[in-house]
């Protein structure tokens, strides 16, 4: 870091630094703002100068025209089992990576590597095939349905969150573990009982990073799904701009909707988030 | 000497007839890591078997239900998909193959430029900070359907508020362009996704630049280094590793690129057009509407092909920088 | 209260790596035995292999009566101290304090009080409720101590738990923990690679090396007679004096070692068995090396090159004229009046020199030494 400069320079620095998050959140801004307008202002063109008064009634709009409840409630649900899953079995399998040497750990890590390079979304025609297959031959339906989509969900965020978890688990010192068995946990319940606590942190950040995750995933929410009733909401979304198609003010309101969630768990979370995000990342 | 004595030791012990503890087999990590594995292999390495395999098939809306029994065609497929210009995939492939190289790069590097600037920018004690670096992160939280929609909105030609801005307000242009048609469309995704690609960097270009250890600027002050002969010999090197790290997952994110593309343009259903179609976008389009799935398996195959081509590459490259302790 | 016994243990990570050596040893009840040795001889090894946190490849574990080979850990009877205190950062003293009894069942009345009972004898009542983070390096070393005491087991074993601490904190940590084991009269395995800590606290010391017992016995049998080479070198500070050479002269009372640069020196050890020419080393410890009058027979001449001030005593490195061997002399530090570049003359007592041969096991002596 930089010694400390001249006065003058320093506050130049400080508005320069403001004005960059003041630009960049404009458009955040601006849809918030949206979704509050009548929307024959905003199809009329004009903009804010034309009167402004606040048009709560849109979010209750959008909620009647659009089945919206319904795709908020598949998305919570959806997202929220698939954060829980994949930190159980993220966690899992970081912890064995980090902490024991046996014959295919190298591959399996390597494994994880590469599903990174090769995402889900790649193969998607013939997972869409397997799951139509095991729908016809196996009668499971895995189309259409929480469980298939919550079965891909997890399996697709799980690598990720493996790097991340696995080194947090890394630097924990091992002696604490030993302290547990000596005490008289088995090696599960030292992981339970004295690794899961500790790292807290790191496990709230990498929950964050799987919801976050979850919640922007479109591509297979879009082609796994057909009916509302399991619908996510940028699905919902999606269909929805198709028939709506100048109703600006409902698409920001459900825009601003959409982005609640995110934003609650990101505030909620964000000392543990920031924390661990840059650490994962740092180490590469 | 200690060798001797251990023979000597050796000789004089008399050897235990005890207990020889057998080497079990420790089941445990592997248990630990089943859940993982089983989803990994359903999810990942099934389909990219399976989908080599359909790529040798044809299949289409008449053969789909025979699946994997489909009639065998060979490299048929990826004849018509790199060759063959009748085929709907191949048709708009190299436009989206352009397309997407050229949003790759660009999108990477400004990202990274610009993250890098603002974590250089708030690498210092000043009011506000953690503020600052939150709302900063804010881009990144916002959904990228909710993106994709939002910009799309934003840049309507004449009802766009990025268009009010740059005519009426700024008088940067004498008149409102198209966005969404023509070359522009380019522009259109781009800058999106740089706003909302860039803060996730700036958090780790900032980690990184805080994990420098502050003697090292003080050795080189020291030595007479300006600040300028500091960022270039200190800063630049300690970041080299994180930086080509995160330039690669930059680029393997972006070819992969989808929803932003697909919310913005005809009313989340539409063809961005010649400037705005990438390359994933492209695959789903054309192999749902003409039911092409085992051309657009070959598709995949050759992109993973190319992806995997490109981290080889790029590692082997750059392994000694990324390797390369602080 | 037990004992330990190891029947040629060893311990192999890979068919190259041998860690510990077929190594047996026989620990008494309520002993307090310290193994020492350099960095990666084995000796932590041995004690993980106690505890039950490393599996032992071959050979035999008593603890108290039973083997022990493959009882779970937490059913040995035994307790460890860990040499960053590994105590649980999530959890008060307390209750790290009570984990162990928590796990087994114990009813909580029962915990508290043995809880207490602990806290007392170590001083560290005060500090129940908070967390380790709280506390000073001395203070989670205590913790640390308290909750190995609170099982009331059967061997406590120390993994280099004084490390971590400061050089002032460490002596009064050594005092407390000879003390604890005049209460507590629990057998005590303890492990460090300083020798220091070996002297004082042991009632008898191992030398490890390289997986193999270098030496055993009391702290003044091992320093007075070193069995072997290594054990000579390791123990006492600064070290023994040793050098190479080819024997000279085989007598009946004493044996001639002659050096490389020519000076001859004599040993009281019995050489029966060697021949004249035979590889040595002989060695003398700096505290036994006399100053002498310049005019005194069998004196050899040296040259002072550094001077070290102690208080209690001044230790000069001289270097024989003639050669560059060098030795170290521990003189008082009152009334030693040296200076660098000074000649002196040095006299070497055959009786207080001690001899090794090509293996490094040590000779014989005949004279009673030192008292």
């Amino acid at each position: 870091m930089r010694k400390s400069k001249s006065l003058p320079y320093q506050r130049m620095l400080n508005v320069l630094t403001w004005a960059i998050v003041v630009i960049s959140l404009l458009p955040i801004v601006w849809m918030v703002l949206s979704s509050l307008r009548n929307y024959t202002d905003i199809a009329s063109g004009s903009q804010l100068d034309a009167g402004f008064s606040l048009r709560w009634q849109n979010y209750r709009d959008m909620w009647v025209n659009v089945d919206f409840f319904t795709y908020f409630k598949n998305s919570l649900i959806i997202c929220g089992l698939t954060t829980v899953f994949a930190t159980m079995a993220a966690a899992c399998a970081a912890y064995a990576l980090a902490r024991f040497r046996f014959k295919g750990s190298q591959a399996t890590s390597l494994g994880i590597s590469i599903t990174q390079v090769i995402p889900g979304m790649l193969f998607f025609l013939p997972l869409y095939m397997l799951y139509q297959h095991v729908g016809d031959a196996w009668g499971v339906q895995m189309i259409d349905t929480y469980h298939g989509l919550i079965f891909l969900y997890v399996a697709l965020f799980t690598p990720a969150s493996i790097w991340i978890m696995r080194g947090f688990f890394v630097s924990i010192p091992r002696e604490l573990e030993d302290a547990a068995i000596v005490d008289g946990c088995s090696r599960f319940g030292a992981f339970v009982r004295i690794i899961l606590p500790i790292s807290a942190p790191g496990i709230i950040a990498t929950a964050t990073f799987i919801f976050l995750l979850a919640w922007d995933e479109l591509f297979f929410a879009w082609i796994l799904t057909s009916t509302s009733e399991v619908q996510t909401i940028p699905v919902g979304i999606r269909l929805f701009i198709g028939q709506f198609q100048h109703r600006y003010d409902l698409m920001m309101a459900a825009a601003t909707v959409s982005t609640l969630p995110v934003l609650v768990a990101f505030f909620l979370t964000q000392r543990y988030f920031v924390k661990g995000l840059a650490a994962g990342a740092v180490k590469g | 000497m200690s060798s001797a004595t251990a023979a000597l030791r050796a000789e004089t012990d008399t050897p235990s007839r005890g207990v020889t503890v057998r080497k079990k087999f420790d089941a445990f990590p592997y248990l630990l890591l089943l859940p993982a594995v089983l989803m990994m292999l359903c999810v990942n390495l099934t389909p990219i078997l399976q989908g080599f395999y359909m790529s040798l098939l044809k299949l289409n809306q008449y053969t789909l239900t025979q699946y994997l029994d489909a009639p065998f065609v060979g490299l048929d497929n990826y004849r018509r998909v790199l060759l063959e210009t009748e085929s709907p995939i191949r048709a708009g492939l190299s436009t989206a193959l352009r397309n997407t190289v050229l949003y790759t790069l660009v999108v990477t590097i400004s990202s990274i430029v610009i993250g890098l600037g603002v974590a250089l920018l708030l690498n210092r004690d000043f009011p506000g900070k953690k503020i600052a670096r939150t709302l900063l992160l804010l881009p990144w939280i916002v959904p990228s359907y909710v993106v994709g929609t939002l910009w799309g909105f934003m840049w309507q030609k004449d009802t766009g508020i990025i268009n009010v801005v740059l005519v009426d307000w700024l008088h940067l242009l004498p008149e409102k362009p198209f966005w969404l048609l023509g070359p522009s469309t380019f522009w259109a995704i781009t800058i999106p996704t740089v706003w909302r690609g860039w803060p996730v960097l700036m958090l780790i270009f900032l980690a990184a630049l805080q994990a420098i250890p502050q003697d090292q600027y003080d050795a080189a002050a020291t030595d007479g280094a300006s600040k300028l002969q500091q960022f270039f010999h200190i800063t630049l090197p300690s970041l080299m590793p994180v930086i080509v790290i995160q330039f690669m997952f930059q680029i393997i994110d972006n070819v992969y690129s989808y929803n932003i593309v697909s919310m913005m343009f005809g009313n989340g259903s539409g063809n961005p057009g010649e400037w705005g179609d990438l390359l994933m976008p492209l695959l789903t389009r054309q192999s749902f509407n003409y039911w092409l799935f085992g051309q657009g398996s070959a598709v995949s195959f050759v992109m993973m092909a190319l992806m995997l081509g490109f981290v080889a590459i790029w590692m082997r490259t750059f392994k000694r920088s990324m390797t390369a302790d602080a | 209260m037990a004992s330990v016994k190891f029947k040629g243990i060893t311990k192999r990570y890979t068919e190259h790596d041998t860690v510990v050596n077929q190594v047996s040893l026989d620990i008494a009840d309520g002993e307090f035995v310290v193994l020492v040795g350099p960095s990666g001889c084995g000796k932590s090894t041995m004690l993980r292999m106690v505890a039950g946190l490393e599996e032992i490849t071959d050979g035999e574990l008593h603890i108290g009566d039973e083997v022990a080979n493959d009882v779970p850990a937490a059913k040995r009877g035994i307790a460890m101290v860990f040499q960053s205190y590994a105590l649980y950062p999530h959890m008060t003293v307390e209750q790290n304090m009570g984990f162990a009894l928590k796990l087994a069942k114990t009813p909580k009345a029962e915990i508290a009080r043995r809880v207490a009972e602990a806290a007392d004898i170590l001083k560290i009542a005060p500090l129940l409720k908070r967390k380790p983070r709280e506390l000073s390096g001395g203070q989670r070393q205590r913790v640390a101590i308290g909750r190995a005491i609170v099982r009331k087991p059967k061997v406590f074993l120390f993994d280099e738990p004084l490390s971590n601490l400061d050089a002032s904190l460490r002596l009064n940590m050594r005092v407390e923990l000879s003390k604890l084991h005049h209460t507590l009269k629990t057998t005590m395995i303890y492990v460090t690679h300083d020798q220091v800590e070996a002297m004082t606290l042991a009632d008898r010391i191992v030398v490890f090396d390289s997986g193999v017992i270098q030496g055993i016995g009391t702290p003044k049998a091992l320093y007075d007679n070193p069995p072997s080479l290594f054990v000579a070198g390791f123990l006492g500070s600064p070290s023994m004096n040793l050098f190479a050479g080819h024997l000279s002269a085989c007598g009946d009372t004493e044996a001639s070692v002659k050096l490389p640069s020519g000076v001859q020196l004599g040993a009281a050890v019995d050489v029966r068995g060697s021949q004249i020419g035979d590889p040595v080393t002989i060695g003398i410890r700096p505290e036994h090396i006399r100053i002498a009058n310049d005019d005194e027979a069998g004196t050899v001449r040296a040259r002072v090159a550094l001077i070290e001030y102690l208080g209690d005593c001044v230790v000069a490195y001289v270097e024989l004229v003639g050669s560059n061997e060098g030795l170290s002399i521990k003189l008082p530090g009152q009334g030693t009046d040296l200076k660098f570049g000074d000649e002196i003359r040095i006299a070497l007592s055959p009786r207080d020199c001690l001899l090794f041969d090509r293996h490094g096991q040590a000779f014989a002596r005949h004279a009673v030494g030192t008292a």
